[in-house]
């Protein structure tokens, strides 16, 4: 996304689901089984500073 | 840290909460600990996540207006928390969603400035208006 351009976060998390991430201990997690069985609150925070 | 005080909130209103940076799991892990919080962090290098969640890529204004800096001062005082070493891109920012089960996303907010930022109270009522 350009600098300054306004947030844009989609309505729905399709294209969020099939993003596999590591965690803190370095094991993948699929974000879209973070809400498969019950609601997720995803935070993305600034930076870890 | 905020958020992780909260976390006994998600747990009763049924909803899993899970925090996402810009670096690697190394710097993850360090987070926690500096932290010293116990909620899962998950580890976004290459802001794969960011872009698909709309987050915003901040601009001068977004970082340095005063209002930003004054909001920051401000949260400073109150978490009594120091600024370290930005990991990541620092024009990067955040925000928060709540996501159901059928993959709706009921909630957002994702960040317009670097001192616009969801508390964890306005997070905890989306889900309980979810899940009521």
């Amino acid at each position: 996304m350009p600098a300054g351009r306004k947030p844009r976060p989609p309505r729905r998390a399709d294209g969020l689901a099939e993003i596999v991430l590591p965690d803190h201990e370095c094991h993948d997690v699929r974000l879209g089984d973070l809400w498969s069985e019950r609601p997720a609150a995803l935070v993305w925070l600034r930076h870890y500073g | 840290m905020q958020l992780h005080r909260a976390r006994s909130d998600f747990d009763e209103a049924g909803a899993t909460l899970v925090l996402i940076g810009q670096a690697t799991p190394r710097h993850a892990a360090q987070f926690r600990r500096r932290q010293g919080i116990q909620l899962p962090v998950l580890a976004d290098e290459d802001r794969v996540s960011y872009k698909a969640a709309g987050a915003k890529v901040a601009g001068i204004t977004d970082l340095f207006g005063p209002k930003v800096i004054a909001k920051g001062a401000l949260t400073g005082v109150r978490e009594k928390a120091i600024q370290t070493r930005t990991i990541g891109d620092a024009a990067q920012l955040g925000g928060a969603i709540v996501v159901e089960p059928d993959g709706n996303i009921s909630w957002s907010h994702m960040s317009n400035d670097a001192g616009d930022n969801a508390s964890p109270e306005e997070i905890i009522a989306a889900v309980r208006d979810l899940v009521a």
